[in-house]
């Protein structure tokens, strides 16, 4: 009897054991906690796709080159001809259309619409432009912004109300509105800058404080200006956003408190190219290349030990969150180049717009 | 209490006796000492720059060293705890068939202790021997790490104890049946076949969802119920090396249910050494 | 009880209690078979008293049941029937097994270990400080005095078997229960073996003695038991077993005539004895006056014994 016993212990033992395993484990299958993040590092199929659907400015053919047996120039992509020329320039692009479907772009959606969007009705009902709807991309350059798009319905007059406008080339107009001073009724005086504002031919809109970069810019598109080099070329058109930066713009984005990497940056005459991918979590890749490989290589390293020593420091000082995106931080050596990869997993991003999820005041804008 | 860790240090005393478990720890050894010195790690404010195996360049990626180093912790993590559970189970498949050795037994059963201190103290025994070799490794690569990048991680040896729960419960399964069929080859396969359960009862909530609703997937869900989930506790012992999140609701029940299924097949084992005749 | 078993109790001083080292009654023993199938049963009802003290052979023909008697000695099994008492406890509780010393017939020995190494676990396992002092000298005891440097699977058959008893002399036992103690070992050997033995039963140890070589346990035990179809057929004190009623053995000097001998009564025996049928002494006294008379004098007398080998061929053929 003593010896059965020992049969009745095992007996309640395996069934503690399988009730103990089945709440150790659970029931649910665990959903993966990796961050899904696509690194954009070349043209994929879909971005082939797209950017031969933009070739639809087709350049001037000249009579020299239909005697003399040249195959004439191939439709461009409008947005790129318009861009400033030549390397070492600076010019981000945001595929607002894509955004606006990532779900990065659905935040920010989301944020927006709790906040009020009155400026985006204003627009649509004074302006008659969608900005959800008929913005394609947006250029961002250190001259201004270019915002490409549909733009039948726009009505433009209504923006710029006090400025001059005039017809520039076969497609382009210009709107001007100059300086002005204005006093307030407190006794202050407001000064505002000259604004210039391009459109061409219903698809482009530039903004800026200089004419002549309007005026440069239907120049290319027109074929009056060269526009065989522009600052971002087809084959760098990969990602939700992308873009060059001058290593004088490079070095203005980076902390002051990387004083030591600035001036590194700045000595081998660093460039970047700049592509993000919003289609899952936030994908960045910049690819850096410089005028010393040698001497880049080291940038790269201690770009990398950067990284890493500010991971540390998030971890001692307990910030997990900036702590947790460090950690997709990494830099791809390369012969005369390097990589820099960081990603941020949607969950940071929602925490940083948490606030959107306040409800504004009743009195706010 | 006494008598039980007598007879565990006795069976210490035999393995160490014995050529092959000095091969074992001679062969973790040398795998150690071939990995420090043909490992060469280039760490940089705290970034992995550069990595070399044998003077070949590793492609690896400039980030934190402890990043940089998840992929090597997490291949380790799991060569510990499925090779240490494998190895386990052929090189301890024998002890237990020994202990039942015609003259052996006789003699044993005659001395002044109970049968299940007999039992017990053979099974702790063997239990030790087997998490010593784990955590020799674990610990060896634990300090390979921490001397070549400064990485300092109790990973590895956190693996080598969950190895170590787990292979508690699959060899108090070994033992018992050596009391039912006195042969070192079938304790070797119930043993192996213990660990195959086990990693299919790790991923029952994903292998279930495959299944027919109804009788196949209730049928499939009991059986599955009550097998020590092997796979999930290395799934969990890669995280922990790797310093991840466990994707456990609770670590510690599952552990604990664990060594529960270990105690129950040891009580049978009880049973049978009282009941059986020698 | 069998007739043929002499129940024998030793003298002990009145008003104490008899002092028994194993006391057994009813013992039976049964092994199943799978679905209790093929049962065989290894001891019917066997009853025995041995006192302490006393030297015992357990002697019989192979499948007796000897080994299954030692086995539930020890406690290494359990009766299907009867008690079992062992120093005046039972032998399944381990304060009763730690005051008994064993050698089964297979003692399995670690090859890679020394032999200090193997009994100082030994002793550890029984619960006994010895210091290591002490186990070289029961080494030395048992012979293997110049051999403790060497590891145990180096050692002879007799080597191992003298590593064996010395196992089993550890810590002193009150009951020494050996089976075949001195397989393998050499004839001076034995001599040697008999001679610790006899110590041990100077000291007080009851021994318990299972052995094939026949002469070994004349010459070793004071009593003996035969078992046979795992009955005890015989059991008391070794002389009065042997002893062959009513006959004697008698030898007369060499010039006696032998058919005149045989006309008195006498027969021819082996070795120039003869040997004549007396119930009591006066039939002996009658037969050896009409051997006188016919002129044959007598040079030696006594009952005849048979060897233990004869005791065993009569037993046996008696219970076939």
């Amino acid at each position: 009897m003593r010896r059965r016993s020992w049969l009745v212990a095992a007996a309640v033992l395996f069934m503690l054991a399988a009730v103990v395993m089945l709440y150790g484990q659970g029931e649910v299958v665990p959903a993966p906690a990796t961050v899904e993040v696509e690194f954009p590092r070349q043209l994929r199929p879909a971005e082939q796709e797209r950017l031969q659907s933009r070739r639809t400015l087709r350049p001037v053919p000249s009579v020299d080159m239909a005697t003399q047996g040249r195959r004439p120039p191939q439709p461009r992509d409008p947005v790129l001809a318009a861009l400033p020329q030549g390397r070492g320039r600076t010019a981000v692009v945001l595929e607002a259309n894509a955004l606006r479907h990532s779900p990065v772009g659905a935040l920010l959606l989301e944020c927006i619409n709790r906040q009020g969007n009155q400026g985006l009705e204003r627009m649509r009902q004074e302006l008659g432009v969608n900005p959800l709807e008929d913005f394609d991309r947006v250029v961002v350059t250190p001259e201004g912004m270019m915002v490409s798009g549909h733009f039948q319905e726009a009505r433009w007059d209504s923006l710029l109300r006090d400025a001059s406008s005039r017809s520039y080339g076969d497609k382009g107009r210009i709107f001007e509105q100059p300086a002005r001073r204005r006093s307030l009724p407190d006794g202050t005086v407001q000064e505002s800058r000259a604004h210039v504002m391009g459109v061409w031919d219903e698809q482009l809109v530039m903004f800026g404080e200089s004419v002549t970069e309007v005026q440069q810019a239907f120049d290319r598109l027109e074929g009056r200006a060269a526009a065989d080099n522009p600052a971002i070329r087809e084959e760098q058109t990969f990602g939700d956003i992308y873009g060059v930066l001058s290593p004088e713009d490079l070095a203005r984005l980076v902390p002051r408190q990387q004083a030591e990497l600035v001036e590194q940056l700045r000595q081998v005459g660093a460039q970047v190219e700049l592509h993000v991918d919003a289609r899952s979590d936030l994908g960045m890749v910049a690819h850096v290349t410089g005028t010393d490989p040698r001497k880049l290589q080291d940038v790269g390293k201690a770009m990398g030990g950067a990284l890493a020593l500010g991971r540390l420091d998030a971890q001692v000082k307990g910030d997990e969150r900036l702590a947790s995106v460090l950690e997709f931080a990494r830099v791809q050596p390369g012969l005369a180049s390097f990589n820099l990869e960081m990603a941020l997993p949607l969950s940071f991003l929602e925490e940083q717009l948490a606030f959107c999820r306040k409800q504004p005041d009743a009195g706010g804008p | 209490m006494r008598p039980l860790l007598e007879v565990a240090w006795q069976v210490l005393v035999e393995a160490a006796q014995r050529k092959w478990t000095l091969a074992l720890f001679l062969g973790i050894t040398g795998v150690l000492v071939l990995l420090s010195w043909s490992l060469q790690l280039e760490v940089l404010d705290g970034a992995l720059a550069a990595s070399r195996l044998f003077g070949v360049v590793l492609r690896s990626d400039i980030r934190a060293v402890d990043v940089a180093l998840r992929p090597l912790l997490s291949v380790s993590a799991y060569l510990i705890f499925y090779g240490g559970l494998g190895f386990g189970i052929i090189a301890c498949c024998d002890f237990g068939p020994n202990l039942l050795a015609p003259g052996r037994i006789e003699h044993l059963l005659s001395l002044p202790l109970r049968r299940w201190q007999l039992l017990g103290g053979t099974f702790l025994g063997v239990w030790m021997l087997a998490l010593a070799g784990a955590l020799y490794g674990s610990a060896g690569l634990t300090l390979l790490l921490g001397l070549k990048a400064g990485l300092w991680t109790v990973g590895p040896v956190l693996a080598a104890l969950l190895a170590g729960v787990t292979f508690a419960a699959i060899y108090a399964v070994m033992l018992t049946a050596a009391l039912f069929v006195r042969s070192a080859a079938l304790s070797a396969a119930l043993g192996s076949g213990m660990l195959l359960l086990g990693i299919i009862a790790g991923y029952r909530a994903q292998i279930s969802v495959l299944l027919e609703p109804g009788f196949s997937r209730m049928a499939f869900r009991a059986m599955t119920a009550l097998i020590p989930r092997v796979s999930a506790l290395a799934d969990a012992s890669v995280a922990l090396a790797a310093s991840s999140a466990v994707e456990l609701p609770s670590l510690w029940s599952l552990l604990a249910g664990v060594v529960l299924f270990g105690m129950g097949a040891l009580a049978v084992g009880v049973w049978r050494f009282e009941e059986g005749d020698f | 009880m069998s007739p043929s078993v002499v129940p024998w109790m030793p003298m002990c001083r009145a008003g104490t209690q008899p002092m028994t080292s194993i006391e057994v009654s009813g013992l039976s023993k049964t092994y199943t078979g799978l679905f209790r199938r093929h049962d065989r049963q290894a001891l019917r009802g066997v009853d025995l008293t041995l006192p302490r003290g006393a030297a015992f052979g357990l002697i019989g023909p192979n499948g007796a049941g000897k080994t299954t008697f030692i086995k539930l000695l020890l406690g290494i099994i359990r009766p299907t029937a009867g008690t079992v008492r062992v120093l005046g406890g039972s032998p399944e509780e381990p304060a009763v097994r730690a005051r008994i010393g064993y050698l089964p017939e297979r003692l399995h020995l670690p090859a890679s270990a020394m032999p200090l190494g193997f009994l100082e676990g030994l002793a550890r396992l029984k619960g006994l400080q010895v210091l290591e002092t002490e186990l070289e000298a029961l080494l030395a005891h048992v012979g293997l005095g110049d051999v403790i440097g060497r590891r145990i699977g180096g050692f002879s058959k007799g080597m191992r078997q003298r590593l064996g008893l010395a196992a089993a002399l550890l810590g002193k036992p009150d009951l020494l229960v050996l089976d075949e103690p001195t397989d393998g070992i050499d004839p001076l050997g034995r001599v040697e073996v008999r001679r610790i033995l006899a110590g041990e039963l100077e000291r007080g140890a009851t021994l318990f003695l299972n052995s094939h070589l026949l002469a070994e346990t004349e010459r070793i035990c004071d009593t003996v038991g035969i078992l046979s179809g795992g009955q005890l057929v015989r059991f008391g004190r070794q002389e009065e077993l042997r002893r062959v009623e009513p006959r004697w053995r008698v030898r007369f000097a060499p010039e006696v005539d032998g058919a005149v001998l045989r006309a008195t009564g006498f027969t021819h025996a082996e070795g120039g004895t003869w040997t004549c049928e007396a119930t009591d002494p006066r039939e002996l006294n009658a037969a050896l006056a009409r051997a006188r008379a016919a002129g044959a004098l007598v040079v030696e007398l006594a009952h005849e014994t048979w060897d233990l080998e004869g005791l065993l061929a009569n037993a046996l053929g008696a219970t076939a």
